[in-house]
């Protein structure tokens, strides 16, 4: 899987969620890129264009935000639908409790946030790890399948100082960890841990800002299966790609996973009266090596990923209202050494291209009476594993359009938003030249349910008011369905999933 | 001044840009791509087959490793070549059946079979330099065959009655060796025909499940001692020398036996059968007869047969004797046979069951030097097919002079 949603924990943002991919989002740790779409319209904040939402610049933070704000947000949240790839699970019930927020701190600025999650996937099958999809090929299962209980943790922290001739220097910390169980045998566990330091300095000279910063990360998660203990001693197969597996009959192993993320960035602002301008360009690269087995480690597969993210942001405001365009592109490959044939065996590429406009009328995005917005995109993606002979592509185009309500009501604000989205089915491909017996359902499923066409529609309903002094409260409802048009790829018929949260915000 | 510093660091921010995206194109991995390659597999039949390459044989290339399976179906040349396989461990196998006509053209036997091989596994991690040749193998067509009895003796010059001259070739009609250890051989009881006014056929003619034997001698071997290859055969002389040159001999005698792989040697205290010092001799497992195994020179009835041992068989009474017994030996033991008559009109006396033998041969007389030997059906390379119809009359010839070990024109 290349584009992995949100692989960062808090604050990453993907481009590539073009309205074609579906509802992934199984891991609280990706949380933030699920509700992006409507927190977008309904947001408690407003971020302008910076060095920071172009490229992750943490010494940007003080330019980018217009003023201090905390919150403190509950949430639960509901994903159901057969519209989903194939290691996902058919339904996700999740419970998240943040806490973040920004502040100026004497000269200094500093932003953190913590937000603990709790998730119960249901029917969950071909994977016993806590995603299949974050780029990794190499992972386990069973063909059992099952429901997996998780909890997750996720902490992230900016600090940045004082500027000294124009120039701040800034650093984020980002730390994940997540572990999970399956429930029935022979129950697989595993334990994520992410953690990401990016260190930044960004130059202001007059409305100008320039900056640049590196980004180092370890990512590993840690495997373990035990079916010693089991009633049935079912296979294990270690997939290798797109139906490249091999497969044995075990009764305990551990699995271990270790990765590296090394990066930069640059980008370049401009904050007008009336004008404000942002350039960035970031590039990320991942590796990944598995390892099998404790006494003697032996290779289970690497893979080495790389994202280019270039993105430019143009507002234009005024007290009666603003305009903001956005273009973002990314360009993403990996490729996965199998590890018995010692060589390249899966190669994933694919770019997105997106290009957003929003409206609104009011002093920012966040106060304003109006707003709409409009997102055109397109991604491809490929996918091939050389052994099975197996490969797809799918350039699938979308549109999605919002709209925002803000309204007096009793004691505060009511705010609506509702949006909807068309994705096409552009040019698509896919030939299994030597499939074997899980390609029909590890890799004709997904390009299936990547491929199809879909319409999406989305609902936000918020009630905002002052509970005490500066402190206001937000009861929010959120809901989304999308829906694939006629057949899929593999001859399923047509598929939906749907996405409800109830969330109540402290800020 | 300010203003050309802004600049400065705009074209440097953009430069710095341009110059991490284009240097991060070239990032891209230089890990190889997994390879696949050429396996050309060459399939031949067995070695005592008509071809060689095995057309149609399906081949099939399994690895070990996913157990996912490659196969296809061999040309003209029994060579299949795979195009694309990945590095890995493989178990190469291929399987041919063979229909009855195919049979018969292949091997001369007109039995369906199906030829099998399996290879060992076999690691390939790049294209290997020659084909992966494997050779086909299965069961056993056809068997062993009674190829010529010599059984009617020859005159001497001075007109006097030779018998002692007598042999019988045991051929390998089949596509394998054959390990004639422990193989029976006997005469079947009953008179070859109306010999004298009293004659009768054999009582046991009714019974068609067994032939009944007078004699029965033994190849001596612990089981794998005495090989036989495809088209050898082997020669059992009632005594084992040159009957033409042997003082003891008859000049007149159309065979040398000195070269017989076996003698049937009765030894007995009065001396009467000499025994041959350069050929073996048979082991006699049961012995009813003179002072030698005789076969009665107006036509024997032969049987060639595999038993336990010879203790395992019935001794029975002979109806409307009292003391005459001999061995009964059920048909399904016997491997083949052969019936001579005294001439043409002597059917009713068969002897051997029509389950081994649909018919009879018979010569033009007594002490005519004569043979019947089994015709050749076909010849599969330098191996000849003798022809098995379970039939001696159409199966067998009558030529003199005898050719043992051979197939000279008589």
């Amino acid at each position: 899987m290349l584009f992995g949603l949100c692989q960062i924990p808090l604050g990453g943002r993907s481009v590539a969620l073009a309205q074609g991919t579906p509802y992934t989002s199984s891991s609280p740790l990706r949380a933030c890129c699920l509700g992006a779409a409507s927190e977008q319209e309904i947001a408690i904040r407003d971020t302008l264009p910076s060095l920071l939402s172009v490229s992750r610049n943490a010494a940007s933070i003080p330019r980018s935000l217009s003023q201090s704000w905390r919150r403190v947000l509950g949430q639960a949240r509901a994903t159901e639908g057969g519209w989903r790839r194939p290691q996902d699970a058919a339904r996700i019930n999740a419970l998240a409790l943040t806490a973040e927020g920004e502040q100026r701190a004497g000269a200094w600025f500093v932003s953190g946030g913590v937000t603990y999650g709790r998730a119960s996937d249901v029917g969950v099958s071909w994977r016993n790890t806590s995603d299949a999809y974050l780029g990794n090929s190499f992972i386990w299962a069973d063909s059992v399948g099952g429901t997996f209980q998780r909890d997750e943790l996720a902490l992230a922290g900016a600090l940045v100082t004082p500027s000294w001739r124009g120039v701040n220097a800034g650093v984020q910390i980002d730390y994940g960890l997540g572990q999970g169980a399956r429930q029935n045998d022979p129950k697989p566990l595993f334990r994520r841990r992410v953690a990401e330091l990016s260190p930044a300095v960004a130059y202001t000279f007059g409305r100008q800002q320039i900056g640049a910063g590196v980004m180092l990360g370890w990512q590993g998660e840690d495997l373990e299966i035990g079916g010693g203990l089991s009633a049935e001693f079912p296979l294990v197969y270690r997939l290798r790609g797109l139906g490249t597996f091999d497969r044995t009959q075990l009764i305990s192993a551990e699995r271990a996973m270790i990765g590296g993320v090394s990066g930069a960035h640059a980008g370049w602002s401009r904050t007008g009266d009336r004008w404000v301008t942002a350039i960035g360009t970031t590039l990320r690269v991942e590796r990944d090596s598995v390892r099998d087995g404790i006494a003697t480690p032996v290779s289970g597969g690497a893979t080495r990923r790389t994202r280019r993210d270039g993105e430019a942001a143009l507002r234009r405001r005024s007290a009666r209202g603003g305009l903001e365009v956005a273009a973002a592109l990314r360009m993403e490959e990996a490729r996965g050494v199998d590890p018995i044939f010692r060589a390249v065996n899966v190669i994933d590429e694919g770019t997105a291209m997106e290009a957003r406009l929003r409206w609104w009328r009011g002093v920012d995005p966040v106060a304003a009476r109006w707003g709409a917005g409009l997102v055109v995109s397109q991604s491809r993606l490929s996918r091939r594993d050389i052994a099975a002979e197996t490969s797809w592509e799918a350039v699938m185009p979308s549109l999605a359009a919002t709209a925002t309500r803000r309204v007096p009501a009793p004691g505060g604000d009511l705010l609506l938003g509702v949006g909807g989205g068309l994705g096409w089915r552009g040019s698509t491909a896919y030939s299994a030249q030597r499939p074997t017996q899980l390609t029909p359902i590890l890799a004709l499923a997904d390009f299936g349910v990547v491929s199809a066409p879909t319409r999406r529609a989305l609902l936000s309903l918020a009630w905002e008011r002052i509970v005490a002094g500066r402190v206001s409260s937000r009861v929010r409802v959120d809901g989304s369905l999308a829906r694939t048009s006629g057949r899929l790829a593999d001859d399923r018929e047509s598929l939906a999933r749907s996405m409800w949260s109830l969330s109540l915000e402290l800020f | 001044m300010m203003r050309s510093t802004q600049l400065r660091a705009v074209r440097a921010a953009l430069l710095s840009s341009v110059a991490l995206l284009a240097g991060l194109a070239g990032c891209s991995d230089s890990s190889t791509e997994v390879q696949t390659f050429p396996v050309t597999v060459s399939v031949s039949y067995p070695a005592n087959y008509a071809s060689t390459a095995a057309a149609g044989a399906s081949v099939r290339l399994t690895n070990t490793q996913t157990s996912t399976v490659d196969s296809a179906l061999a040309d003209a040349q029994g060579s299949v070549t795979f195009p694309r396989v990945l590095p890995g461990s493989y178990v190469i196998s291929a399987t041919r059946t063979l229909t009855s006509s195919e049979a018969l053209t292949l091997t001369g036997q007109s039995t369906a079979v199906t030829l099998n091989v399996i290879n060992p596994v076999i690691a390939f991690a790049t294209a290997p330099a020659l084909p992966t040749a494997l050779t086909l193998a299965g069961s056993r067509l056809g068997d062993l065959v009674i190829k010529e009895v010599y059984y009617t003796g020859s005159l001497t010059p001075s007109g006097g009655l030779y018998f002692s001259d007598q042999f019988v070739e045991i051929y390998n009609n089949s596509t394998d060796t054959i390990y004639t250890d422990s193989l029976f051989i006997a005469d079947v009881f009953g008179a070859s025909g109306q010999i004298n006014p009293a004659t009768v056929p054999t009582p046991f003619q009714s019974d068609a499940q067994n032939v009944y034997v007078s004699s029965i001698w033994q190849i001596p071997g612990s089981g794998r001692q005495r090989a036989l290859a495809p088209g050898a055969s082997i020669v059992i002389a009632q005594d084992g020398i040159d009957h033409r040159g042997d003082p003891l001999g008859n000049p007149s005698s159309p065979v040398n036996l000195s070269t017989a792989n076996w003698e049937t040697f009765n030894e007995r205290p009065d001396g009467r059968d000499l025994d041959a010092p350069g050929v073996p001799n048979l082991t006699r497992s049961v012995f009813r007869g003179g002072f030698d195994w005789l076969l009665p020179v107006f036509g024997p009835g032969l049987v060639i047969f595999r038993a336990p041992s010879v203790a395992a068989l019935d001794t029975v009474l002979v109806p409307g004797t009292t003391q005459t017994y001999r061995t009964r030996v059920p048909v399904a033991l016997v491997i083949d046979a052969f019936e001579a008559l005294q001439n043409g009109t002597s059917g009713s006396f068969k002897r051997v069951p029509a389950s081994l033998d649909g018919g009879f041969q018979f010569g033009s007389g007594t002490y005519t030097s004569q043979s019947a030997r089994r015709k050749v059906a076909a010849t599969i390379g330098v191996r000849r097919v003798l022809q098995d119809s379970n039939n001696s009359t159409n199966d067998f010839t009558i030529i003199t002079p005898p050719t043992p070990r051979s197939f000279g024109s008589p």
